[in-house]
């Protein structure tokens, strides 16, 4: 049976191709638009995933949308008009968009992909969270939790889920809907903040390190924790059903003052000892403030769900799963044994939910699908014929792009065997040097786990401030995260307490102390406060990036390199090999790896 | 290919004089015309816009740079779109510069933007409609050729009614570039062994089409007017009706 999963209009479209319960492609829309969190129909997506399989849209027994748009639009049209008679820009925009076509979306979608509405599908949101959830993970038996913004109503839910035989068993227990969403209170700080909502969430994470959470009080009497597990926000402070307009009210501005102007650079910096910006103090306690409850609202839920459901193992899922500093406090202190979160926990993996959800629903003969790769996105072409043909000392176009463009000399060689090729990338990483390493099928999610990555190395703030600056334009208080050989993980981290979360420590998914005498020599991947987002790397998970590590530790005692997203500000990660061609072109990069292509800069 | 279309690019006219033979004076004096009188109807209306949108309403200048770098970084994506998929490596390389050079284009649009609003350029998201056809990559180059000549008569207009300035001399710049990849596009197409029937008769298909996508953009803002109207009539309605009795 062929499934494919749709998500789409709301932000991070993506799409999934489920073979007979196996899970065959997957990608976010960004990847080939070059749009970061592309909301648009995942027509490249869906391209790829049926190419992948050999198949046409024809072919397909079922498409699956990952929410219900009928449900989702009532909730949308009670909400702008809750605020009747002055929540009338709200409303204007909103319908507009909802009738014009997102109300619409399973014929589109049928149209689009040229078959029949019949075999056009739609689950529920947190449904299509819930089986993400599950069947990335090795358990048989598991406790569920997903949090996000909002789908149709809910914003959180709690299960229990086990497989019978082969097939998916789900047992709701429990769940909160909008308006008391945890998603969008962060999502509402974010803009507070100054940051892009359901965007730059990451941003406030990364601010709180440089906080205390000194109105934690204040937040609390915003986000009250309720006996079922889950929470509820006080509407005299934060209204959701603004949210395209401004959702705090003047209660909330007389609590924190008013939002933060985003044409104002913040003076922190991940790198320095000393921080610069104690005028923005008031931000990063803010940021603290919320950090911290948003994830005692997460511990609560996960502790009350232990209790329910009396599982061992927890699945967590949505959007607010990406926070990994949260994921950390669960792993130690829910009460868990395990832990899993999916690679792509948010709505761009939640058209893996919704194909499996689809498959487990219709299939006659399911079988049980666990445990699926994490490279299931696009490969690259070969670009060696094309670097060799760019003539970077006479070409017009870097002639007249002269200062603006690095116009360093290319090397090309093709280094067919792997060890060799480690061997030369870890020499050029050990000797300072910024590479590119773009290799095989595409990371699922947003964090790049080697396949299209950014390394250097991470005993040099200088060098993190380079990329920062000439290459990826990041934000100073952003911090890098670490890619390290999992064999050295217990010498380098400090993972008491982290027993639990042996997957999520391989995607890059938890936020772990560094050992004090090894902070020096990892300084440009870590925090202010002396932690790290790290992946640890087995040669069964990646066994090239796994051999550039080992090499780069025989010339500098450390299998530990700064890993970061393959791509420039405002974009997504790169989607094709010319795509990482041209960020090599045009930014300070020294070298590039495209499979078993080195291109290095004179 | 690409390095014998340069050459050409370098050394003569070359969609003119594949396209010029044979020509019906008539028609093309008349055709000459009307695009004359369609470049002046153009300057006179950026001219009005500026003079009546950019100088009175606050951000209204930014949203333009915002849009043309949306613009820019759309053609980036296309040419690096039509990169990914044509074998010929000399053709991929000239695809690859311009796309590095549009991709330029877009950055200095940014620079602009945050430099005269003071905040960082949240993109806008355009609609992927990839123009590349594996089965006649030359049309794209046609595309580009018609593509960027528009943009670099409207670049030309905006410049000439700016006051100088960083805008006007960053559009001046950018216009020489783009000046370039119609030179170059317009090699490409000659390059590609097409008739000249069938040049004209796909840069005449681009206009039409062009022309047509225009018509449908405003038809668009049209209808988008009227029904923000009726959404915003239903609006009172709906919530007079749905409100309780006591309220009534």
């Amino acid at each position: 049976m062929k499934v494919l999963g749709i998500a789409s209009d709301f932000h991070d479209s993506s799409a999934a191709l489920v073979v007979d319960g196996r899970l065959v492609a997957s990608s976010a829309e960004e990847r080939f638009t070059r749009n970061k969190h592309d909301s648009s129909f995942p027509k490249f997506a869906s391209e790829f995933c049926l190419r992948e399989a050999g198949l046409k849209a024809g072919d397909l027994d079922l498409v699956v949308f990952y929410e219900k748009p009928f449900s989702k639009w009532i909730r949308v049209l009670e909400s702008s008009l809750v605020h009747w008679p002055t929540s009338r820009s709200e409303f204007v925009e909103s319908q507009g968009e909802w009738l014009g076509r997102k109300l619409w979306t399973r014929a589109i979608l049928a149209q689009k992909l040229g078959i029949s509405a019949n075999r056009v599908r739609e689950v529920e949101h947190h449904r299509s969270h819930l089986v993400q959830a599950i069947v990335g993970a090795p358990y048989a038996r598991s406790a569920v939790l997903t949090v996000d913004a909002v789908g149709e109503r809910s914003t959180a839910s709690m299960a229990r889920a086990w497989w019978e035989g082969e097939v998916l068993q789900l047992e709701e227990l429990g769940k909160t809907e909008f308006p008391h969403s945890l998603g969008l209170f962060y999502s509402a700080i974010t803009a507070f903040l100054g940051f892009k909502p359901m965007n730059d969430e990451c941003s406030v994470m990364a601010l709180a390190a440089f906080g205390v959470p000194k109105y934690k009080e204040a937040f609390r009497k915003i986000l009250q924790l309720e006996a079922n597990g889950f929470w509820s926000i006080d509407p005299s402070f934060l209204q959701f059903d603004r949210f395209l307009s401004a959702p705090w009210t003047d209660r909330f501005l007389q609590l924190f003052g008013r939002p933060r102007d985003a044409g104002n650079a913040l003076g922190f910096s991940s790198l320095r000892e000393t921080q610069a910006g104690r005028e923005d103090q008031h931000w990063a306690d803010l940021a603290a403030s919320a950090q911290f409850v948003l994830e005692e609202a997460l511990l609560h839920s996960a502790r009350h769900l232990r209790l329910v459901s009396g599982e061992r193992n927890l699945c967590f899922a949505g959007g607010v799963a990406l926070n990994c500093v949260a994921n950390s406090r669960l792993v130690k202190e829910a009460g868990f044994a395990q832990l899993h979160v999916p690679v792509e926990p948010g709505d761009g993996g939640a058209s893996i939910g919704a194909a499996f959800a689809g498959y487990f629903e219709s299939a006659r003969s399911p079988r049980k699908a666990f445990a699926h790769p994490v490279y299931l996105g696009a490969k690259g072409n070969g670009v060696e014929a094309l670097a060799r043909e760019i003539d970077v000392e006479h070409s017009w176009e870097y002639q007249r792009l002269g200062a603006r463009c690095d116009r360093r000399k290319w090397n090309v060689q093709r280094v067919s065997d792997p060890e060799a090729r480690a061997d030369l990338l870890a020499e050029a990483l050990a000797a300072g040097r910024v590479a590119g390493l773009f290799q095989g099928r595409s990371e699922l999610g947003p964090r790049a786990l080697g396949h299209r990555s950014l390394l250097f190395r991470p005993d040099s703030v200088e060098l993190a401030e380079r990329v920062s600056g000439e290459i990826k334009d990041r934000a100073p208080f952003r911090p890098y995260a670490i890619s390290l050989l999992s064999e050295d993980a217990t010498e380098i981290l400090d993972l008491s307490g982290f027993e639990g979360a042996a997957l999520p420590l391989r995607l890059m998914q938890l936020a772990v102390p560094v050992r004090s005498e090894w902070r020096s020599r990892l300084r440009a991947g870590l925090h202010v406060d002396g932690s790290t987002r790290p992946q640890l790397v087995s040669e069964a998970d990646d066994s090239f990036f796994h051999a550039v590590l080992c090499r780069f530790k025989k010339r500098r005692g450390l299998g530990a390199l700064v890993n970061t997203s393959m791509n420039e500000s405002g974009y997504p990660l790169v989607g094709s090999s010319e795509e990482a061609l041209m960020l090599f072109s045009r930014t300070s990069l020294d070298l590039l790896v495209v499979d078993d292509l080195l291109i290095g800069k004179e | 290919l690409g390095e014998q279309a340069v050459h050409l690019a370098e050394t003569e006219n070359p969609i003119r004089s594949i396209s010029a033979r044979p020509p019906v004076r008539l028609r093309r004096k008349i055709l000459e015309r009307v695009a004359g009188f369609i470049n002046q109807l153009d300057r006179g209306l950026v001219r009005l816009v500026l003079l009546l949108r950019w100088k009175r309403e606050s951000g209204a200048a930014e949203e333009r740079i915002r849009a043309f770098e949306a613009t820019e970084d759309d053609s980036a994506w296309q040419l690096l779109h039509a990169c990914t998929r044509i074998a010929d490596p000399s053709v991929k390389a000239r695809l690859f510069l311009q796309a590095m050079e549009e991709a330029h284009h877009a950055e200095v649009f940014r620079g602009l933007y945050e430099e005269s609003s003071g905040k960082k350029l949240r993109k806008l998201q355009v609609v992927r409609k990839p123009i590349f056809q594996p089965e006649a990559p030359w049309k794209l180059f046609a595309y580009c050729a018609v593509g960027e000549a528009a943009a670099a008569s409207r670049f030309r207009h905006i410049a000439e009614a700016l006051p100088p300035g960083r805008f006007r001399e960053a559009l001046q710049k950018i216009l020489a570039e783009e000046e370039g990849h119609i030179g170059l596009a317009e090699a490409l197409v000659s390059l590609s062994g097409r008739t000249a029937g069938e040049v004209n008769a796909e840069i005449a298909r681009i206009r039409l089409v062009r022309a047509w996508e225009s018509w449908l953009r405003f038809g668009r803002g049209l209808s988008g007017l009227v029904s923000r109207g009726l959404l915003n009539a239903s609006y009172f309605l709906m919530g007079w009706w749905l409100r309780p009795k006591e309220e009534k």
